[in-house]
């Protein structure tokens, strides 16, 4: 799913952590977009996500010691912002709700645009997953969008594998319940 | 197509991801609906050298040093590079004084040894410092009055060795450092200061 190219991304990490400012300003602007998506669906709220992001590249910029590889640097990204989106929700749980000024209830279903209609369908879907507690969408979001395997997040998550499994399993079946409106809409198979 | 090729990627893992599901992923796939600021890799990377102003001795790392430099470099005065005669009468300059720290660090290639430079110049709009070590670049390295009580400063790493140098006010005066140890000639009449960037590893 990611088209990165960790060769790039383990150059600029030795540059960076040799003192180029440079490289740390792309490494962030390669990297930046998705770590910014994984905190706004964690989170539904786009200040919240940009906070979040910001906060993911100081902790990269103060431990790139500790970053081996590209590879290893798309690991630490997301689970630097998981876990800083997870603190924040417990933190700040009573207040932190979907972001409606950005959901326009108005718009149509009759969209033509490809990006428009699927940008449109994110935040539809995103409303319903605001609605599951945070360890479940939590547990889609790492599994079905970011594309993570189980045992990567047994690793992100330190849980075992049965639990990341229930957790998945449960996620599914709740957001199913929630997003009626979509039958049929689903991909031929 | 792209529908069968996100399908490929939905089923790929072993799991047969229910229909509405694998459009809710895909969904959730799109960028937020706001951008990020197109100066956000800069913020943060300015935010992270904004830490050079408290530096913690050996715990400063070469990043930080690094963007420092890299923000200086980018978000540099348009300032003359030509070194205009003295005008002492321009701005009052109590005291200036350099110091070189003994905090250093040994990097895969050079050993660094942090110079702060220092000017009490309660009048400065701006106070920057130029010298061999930059092409006598004054845009690149600008001293920041932090506490706002006219003491500028900056924190510079530089490699051992001798280097001349003079301080910059306000983009148009230039002033000798009164404390240096040394002075040389600079062929317009005036004195550069010396410094000497003695590694401890040397002492």
């Amino acid at each position: 799913m990611h088209d990165i190219d960790f060769s790039i991304d383990r150059r600029l990490v030795e540059l960076a952590r040799e003192g180029d400012g440079g490289a740390a300003h792309e490494l962030i602007e390669r990297h930046q977009e998705r770590v910014y998506r994984l905190a706004y669906r964690l989170t539904g709220q786009a200040d919240t996500a940009a906070d979040i992001a910001q906060d993911t590249f100081l902790r990269l910029l103060q431990n790139l010691a500790s970053i081996n590889d590209g590879q290893a640097l798309i690991r630490w990204l997301t689970r630097t912002a998981t876990n800083i989106a997870r603190d924040r929700w417990r933190s700040r749980r009573d207040t932190v709700e979907f972001d409606e000024a950005l959901y326009d209830d108005d718009m149509a279903r009759d969209i033509t645009d490809d990006a428009a209609a699927s940008a449109q369908m994110g935040e539809r879907i995103q409303r319903g997953l605001m609605e599951l507690p945070h360890r479940y969408r939590e547990a889609f979001i790492l599994r079905h969008v970011e594309d993570l395997t189980h045992e990567e997040m047994c690793a992100q998550l330190g849980l075992s594998l049965s639990v990341v499994k229930v957790r998945i399993h449960r996620a599914c079946r709740m957001l199913r319940a929630l997003l009626p409106e979509y039958e049929g809409d689903g991909p031929d198979v | 197509m792209d529908r069968m090729s996100d399908m490929d990627q939905d089923t790929r893992r072993g799991e047969e991801l229910d229909p509405v599901l694998a459009l809710a992923a895909r969904g959730l796939r799109a960028s937020p609906p706001t951008a990020l600021p197109t100066d956000f890799a800069a913020r943060v990377v300015q935010r992270a050298g904004a830490q050079i102003e408290r530096p913690t001795g050996r715990q400063l790392d070469g990043l930080l040093r690094g963007v420092g430099q890299w923000l200086a470099d980018r978000f540099r005065p348009q300032t003359q590079r030509v070194r205009p005669a003295l005008q002492w009468a321009w701005v009052a300059v109590f005291s200036v004084a350099t110091a070189v720290l003994t905090s250093h660090w040994n990097g895969d290639d050079a050993e660094v040894v942090m110079v702060r430079f220092s000017m009490i110049a309660p009048m400065a709009r701006s106070v920057s410092v130029a010298g061999d070590f930059n092409d006598w670049d004054a845009g690149r390295i600008n001293l920041q009055d932090a506490r706002g009580d006219g003491r500028w400063q900056a924190l510079v790493p530089m490699e051992p060795g001798v280097y001349q140098y003079m301080f910059l006010i306000d983009g148009k005066l230039w002033v000798a450092d009164p404390q240096a140890v040394e002075r040389l000639d600079d062929g317009f009449g005036q004195q550069n200061s010396l410094m000497r960037i003695v590694a401890d590893d040397f002492l």
